[in-house]
């Protein structure tokens, strides 16, 4: 049996065909169109022109429903879940087991918790059938979401992005789910950015850009760069060239730093570094071992518990957001749609939200809109931000081009130093490229640079030195030429026990 | 409101029968109601609207009684909100009502321009001294606005007297009231209330609480369930709409409860009887005197026993034995034999 | 800054609102059809009842005196609710549920009556300028303890607005009952003020001072109008109040203190909001009873107000022309009786208030029903964000209105 769709014209005359028992990977840049051309296949949007077949015949999906019906699961980037249900409940809703007889209309708990488990025996989905969503990991969330669309029978599976949350180990064993499925006649379409998940996995790559298909490969035979140049359209540098750095006085030094997170748990547990001026200091580790409140202690948003922070000398410690600004402290959120930028503001608003306290953006607490459209114009053409004028609201661009504007905002402040916090976080090569170079250019122009990454590839290629936070601490520092074991072995909190520890 | 229709019952019945003989008998009788009908009569009620089971509603009947009686042309214009006092008598005024009947103190200040603007315009207001509404300019009552006063002390006495009679009989010891609110129209009822209670029975002890509302039934309904749980074996509600739920406790609780303004008898055996102040008669009375150029500019008209605008209402089968010592109290309080029954709560 | 754009999103903005109200209107036509009467005649006698039949040159003689009448009427009920409405919009777009502006309106109420019967014989207008800043300052401080208690205590304000409603009906309750400290002088026993002095009163622009005509306090809610404006969309204050409103995480990033925003944001809406009680005690209404404190509804009127205006000025000012329209139009007083039944008239003003209230918080499923999204370009603007689930991109102030839903007797 062969499930076929095409042709489906969605975008531009996009063509695209799914085999059964086949992982097809859907790649391009942030804005390429993969999502759109997946939400019309899930019946989100319809298509202007063009037509949709399903095993050959041609099909109308108006809606996620006929979508279903026609055994079509979607696994969203962003899970949509009611939290406080649990996970057997959140996989059946919609399509409840009913208890036979009176009162009519009563939810079959028993006959649910039971056919949620075959099917996560089946596909080695390990989950607790019981558990609240609320309570569980992402990783547990994903393979929920996952088990839902199958439990509806999905023979067509749509992954948008499903490595993008996932810690490595998570991702290992998504893999393996992945091929059982594909094993059971499951036709799987993969969205990702990552190239190297995609060779690994993907029988066959379709690459997007601008809307249009670049055309379809086989994975056999393709390679990172050769998959790059048709997502870019044309050769991406992966390994950096830089200077060697030359680092100065230090700027940041953090001292037995103690930081509580929101429950009141102690997150960081006195951390102490330094960050000197020309250099790039990536902090490595595997997320939730402090990273966040440590960067959100240094840059004024949490206050910390004990310890000290100094940039140039000056104590910040607890000062707030305003005194590590005004002492040089520059801050690319991890979460640029929720931290970094207010989604709905203007691009130019966007801009302003480090400097709309002094002139030339605002005077006696009035703001000066030319000053705010002159910003803009001026940061939108240096940084290569498009997608929107200096109206459009940062909400209609895409995530490459977010943060660029985040990246504009935070170097204009010409700080001392630069926080980066996982910077290219969900980004395609392209927008990856770019927020590597201006990083290094900033190392270049002798600022400090503060690298939070849980990519050790990004830890390798871009750090001057790199320190590791495990728990809290920071329990090791490599040079740059560190090898993926090392910094494993110290991520996982190995290098304690181990003392193997080589602190350069 | 079927009850109340039957309260004012027997002037219902000859008006109407005047109306279809004379109606049916001869032409010259609509001749008559023809030339009767350019009177205008205006009723603007306060906030608590048409359906608040008391005093508006009760000013309501008053407005087609006079229809029925007096041929007139009626209008009734409901007030939501205080922007709307000056504007509803304004409108009234502009209409060309002859009377302009306002229920209640609210009207008071509003009352004050109105009044000016259109001095030839009668106003009459209700439960409210028009002796003290003084034009700014002269310093001295108005000519065009009355008062249409109740001894509501009176109706008090009576509801308090019997009280005390059935208290005396069943050995209760406790009697209480829950007013609305701490203003004269509500005190004078408690007041004679609690000295016709003694009156008949000086051992008998009273409870009062205010709600501070006349509209929540739950909040009476609260403070009504207190007084019971002190003893209270019969609660008189003066607090309209919010009084309903002090009845509504005394129901429950198996207690005695008494309602106030309109005949609330209709309710159920449980209440005993109802003090009343019967507007929709004090309506009908200003507009009659007002059409034979009768009109009390800057004065009153006092509306008691004597005549008719105060008394009790129906007796329920435990009240009814004592039908004949409560008429001999109010023969007693008409001949003045009774007087000075205070208005003030201590 | 391309305007053609701006003035497009403004376009899409008034659009939601207007389908709203003509969907109301259909609606309570519906209601009008349903009691017996004739829809189009019942909804022309409003029209006229509203007194906007005074801007027809062909209306004269005494219709025009009523309709004049009657637009002062519509004018005078509207000037409160802009103020109020901006009160609650102010809230909503820090994300804060103002549902408390009654109870600032009635505190604010109270300084106004109090300041202006306590000089007899003060300048006009320097005693007029007290007596609205007494107001509105009063507004301020009510309006701030409940932006304070959500700042650092973490009280929710929508719990601590409705307590303070009843602090300030009770606190009103006591001073003006009988015996209170601020009863009238002269109306002994009645539970009701003393009267402004006429130095106090706001001078009547338009119509019979005696009679209720229109006051100056209109031009005080214009004023207020275009002072929201420019306090949202051109001062730092407001620039920092939309951040906040829009993504708090993002604003403390930036630096914003979120407490500080909420203590003043609240206390601006208190201002609105004792302007608001300045605007009818100085204006028309010169004396408060506590059964006027109790039954106003003028403050959770706003709440609909500022719902149907989208939280903005200009939204704010016509929503509230609209409600004070409806209010003077389908009063028993102006609504021709002949056409439809005073005892129904001020129900009709109900069910179009409410299903006004119903469809703007449902607006979106309103519009989605008619199947307008394609047509107009409607939720989702141009497809270029990756990853974002739909309908996560739009609307100019955000909208928090989705949890709660305000019960207006609360």
């Amino acid at each position: 049996m062969t499930k076929r769709f095409g042709p489906v014209v969605a975008n531009d005359r996009v063509d695209f065909d799914l085999r059964a028992g086949e992982v097809h990977a859907l790649l391009g840049e942030n804005g390429a169109g993969k999502s759109t051309l997946m939400s019309v296949l899930y019946g989100l949007y319809s298509p202007t022109a063009g037509e949709i077949h399903v095993d050959g015949k041609p099909v109308r999906i108006n809606s996620p429903s006929d979508a279903i019906a026609l055994g079509i699961g979607m696994v969203h980037q962003h899970f949509m879940f009611i939290p406080v249900m649990t996970i057997a409940e959140n996989i059946v809703l919609g399509s409840e087991p009913v208890r036979s007889g009176l009162p009519l209309g009563i939810l079959d708990r028993g006959t649910a918790r039971r056919r949620v488990r075959e099917l996560s025996d089946r596909y080695g989905l390990a989950i607790d059938p019981d558990a609240r969503i609320e309570d569980v990991s992402v990783g547990m969330q994903q393979r929920v979401e996952i088990l839902r669309a199958l439990y509806r029978n999905a023979r067509i599976l749509v992954l948008d992005e499903p490595t993008a949350v996932l810690t490595a180990q998570e991702i290992t064993e998504l893999m393996t789910v992945i091929r059982r499925l594909k094993e059971d006649g499951t036709a799987i379409i993969f969205i990702s950015h990552k190239l190297g998940e995609v060779l690994e996995v993907a029988d066959r790559v379709t690459v997007l850009r601008r809307g249009r298909s670049m055309g379809t490969v086989p994975c056999a035979g393709a390679t990172e760069q050769s998959l790059a140049r048709m997502v870019v359209g044309r050769d991406v540098i992966f390994r950096l060239d830089k200077q060697a750095a030359t680092p100065g006085e230090p700027i940041l030094e953090v001292s037995d730093l103690h930081v509580m997170d929101d429950r009141g748990l102690e997150a960081v547990r006195g951390a102490t570094l330094s960050v000197r001026a020309g250099e790039i200091v990536a902090l490595a580790g595997v997320d939730g071992n402090g990273q966040t409140e440590l960067v959100e202690a240094i840059t004024g948003i949490r206050h910390p518990a004990a310890g000290r922070i100094t940039v140039d000398g000056t104590d910040i410690t607890g000062r707030g957001v305003r005194a590590a600004d005004s002492a040089g402290i520059a801050h690319i959120a991890q979460d640029r749609r929720r931290v970094g930028l207010v989604l709905p503001f203007t691009l130019a608003e966007n801009l302003g939200l480090r400097g709309y306290r002094k002139p030339p953006l605002s005077r006696f607490g009035w703001l000066n809109p030319k000053a705010f459209t002159a910003l803009a114009g001026r940061l939108l053409s240096a940084f290569d931000v498009r997608g929107g004028d200096a109206d459009a609201p940062a909400a209609a661009l895409s995530g490459g081009n977010q943060q660029k504007l985040c990246i504009a905002r935070e170097i204009d402040s010409d700080p001392r130093l630069l926080v980066a916090h996982q910077p290219t976080r969900g980004l395609d090569v392209g927008a990856i490229e770019f927020v590597h170079g201006r990083l290094i250019e900033q190392r270049d122009a002798g600022k400090g640079v503060l690298l939070v990454s849980l990519e050790s590839e990004e830890v390798r290629s871009l750090a001057d030195r790199i320190l590791v936070i495990y728990e809290g601490r920071i329990v090791a520092e490599f040079p740059p030429d560190a090898t993926e074991e090392q910094l494993g072995i110290a991520m996982t909190g190995g290098a304690l026990t181990a003392g193997t520890v080589t602190a350069a | 409101m079927k009850v109340l229709m039957k309260l004012s019952g027997i002037a219902v019945v000859i008006a109407a029968l005047t109306v279809a003989v004379f109606g049916a008998g001869t032409g010259s009788a609509k001749m008559k109601a023809t030339k009767a009908s350019s009177f205008k009569l205006g009723v603007v009620t306060d906030i608590g609207g048409l359906n608040d089971h008391g005093f508006n509603h009760l000013a309501y009947l008053g407005l087609k009684e006079a229809e029925k009686q007096l041929h007139i042309q009626g209008e009734v214009i409901p007030t939501s909100s205080a922007s709307d006092y000056v504007a509803n008598l304004t409108t009234a005024a502009q209409h060309g009502d002859n009377l302009v009947v306002a229920v209640g103190f609210d009207f008071a200040t509003p009352l004050v321009t109105v009044a000016q603007a259109f001095p030839n315009t009668k106003f009459a207001i209700i439960d409210y001294d028009a002796s003290t509404i003084l034009n700014p300019k002269t310093k001295k009552p108005f000519k065009n606005i009355e008062g249409l006063d109740f001894l509501s002390q009176q109706s008090g006495y009576l509801v308090g007297y019997l009280s005390g009679l059935i208290s005396k009989a069943k050995h209760y010891t406790t009697i209480s009231s829950v007013g609305g609110q701490k203003i004269p129209s509500v005190d004078s009822y408690i007041a004679g209330y609690q000295a016709g209670g003694k009156a008949a029975d000086p051992k008998l002890k009273f409870l009062n609480a205010y709600s501070n509302d006349f509209a929540d039934q739950a909040k009476c309904e609260t403070i009504a369930n207190n007084q019971i749980a002190q003893g209270s074996k019969i609660v008189f509600q003066v607090a309209g709409g919010c009084g309903l739920g002090a009845l509504q406790a005394a129901k429950q609780k198996h207690a005695w409860g008494i309602g106030v303004d309109a005949d609330q008898g209709y309710l159920g055996n449980y209440v005993l009887t109802s003090a009343l102040k019967k507007v929709d008669v004090a309506v009908v009375q200003a507009t009659r005197d007002l059409m034979h150029g009768k009109f009390y500019g800057g004065g009153n008209i006092i509306n008691s026993v004597k005549t008719g605008g105060a008394g009790y209402g129906r007796l329920n089968s435990v009240a009814k034995p004592y039908a004949a010592q409560l008429q001999k109290v109010l023969g007693e309080i008409k001949s003045g034999k009774i007087k000075n029954i205070p208005t003030k709560v201590k | 800054m391309s305007s053609p754009g701006r003035l497009r999103r403004a376009g899409r903005g008034a659009l939601i609102p207007l389908i709203t109200v003509v969907l109301a209107f259909i609606a309570g036509g519906l209601v009008v059809l349903f009691t017996g009467h004739d829809p189009f005649r019942t909804y022309g006698a409003i029209f006229d009842g509203t007194g906007l039949n005074y801007l027809f040159p062909w209306v004269g003689g005494n219709t025009r005196t009523i309709a004049g009448f009657d637009l002062q009427q519509t004018l005078l009920n509207a000037a409160p609710l802009i103020l109020t409405g901006l009160s609650v919009a102010f809230a909503f777009r820090v994300g804060l549920f103002n549902i408390g502006s009654q109870g600032q309106y009635t505190v604010g109420a109270v300084m106004a009556v109090w300041i202006g019967s306590i000089f007899p014989n003060m300048e006009p207008v320097l005693h007029i300028v007290l007596a609205i800043a007494a107001a509105a300052v009063m507004g301020a401080v009510w309006a701030a303890v409940a932006g304070w208690l959500r700042a650092v205590v973490g009280t929710h304000e929508v719990i601590s607005t409705i307590m303070l409603n009843w602090i300030a009906i009770w606190v009103a309750n006591y001073l003006f009952q009988a015996g209170g400290p601020l009863q009238s002088r002269s109306q002994a026993g009645n539970p009701v003020s003393n009267t402004i002095v006429s130095n106090a009163h706001l001078p009547v622009i338009w119509g019979n001072p005696l009679l209720q005509g229109l006051d100056a306090g209109i031009f005080i809610s214009l004023a207020a109008a275009v002072a929201f404006w420019a306090l949202m969309n051109r001062s730092t204050l407001g620039y920092e109040i939309r951040a906040v409103g829009h993504s708090p995480d993002a604003a403390r990033a930036a630096g914003i203190s979120i407490a500080r925003s909420y203590v003043t944001t609240m206390a601006i809406c208190g201002v609105f909001a004792g302007l608001a009680a300045a605007v009818d005690v100085l204006g028309w209404e010169f004396q408060l009873s506590t059964g006027d404190i109790a039954t106003s509804q003028v403050g959770f009127l706003g709440i609909a107000v500022a719902l149907l205006g989208r939280n903005t000025a200009i939204g704010t000012v016509f929503a509230a022309l609209l409600f004070g329209a409806l209010e003077t139009g389908t009063s028993v007083r102006a609504l021709n009786s002949n056409v439809f039944n005073p005892e129904l008239a001020s129900q009709l003003t109900l069910i179009i208030e409410g299903l006004v209230v119903l469809l703007v918080s449902t607006d979106l499923i309103a519009v989605r029903l008619l199947g307008l999204p394609a047509k107009l370009g409607w939720g989702r603007p141009e497809q270029t964000t990756e990853g974002q689930p739909p309908g996560a991109a739009d609307e100019a102030a955000p909208d928090p209105t989705e949890a709660l839903r305000p019960e207006p007797s609360l």
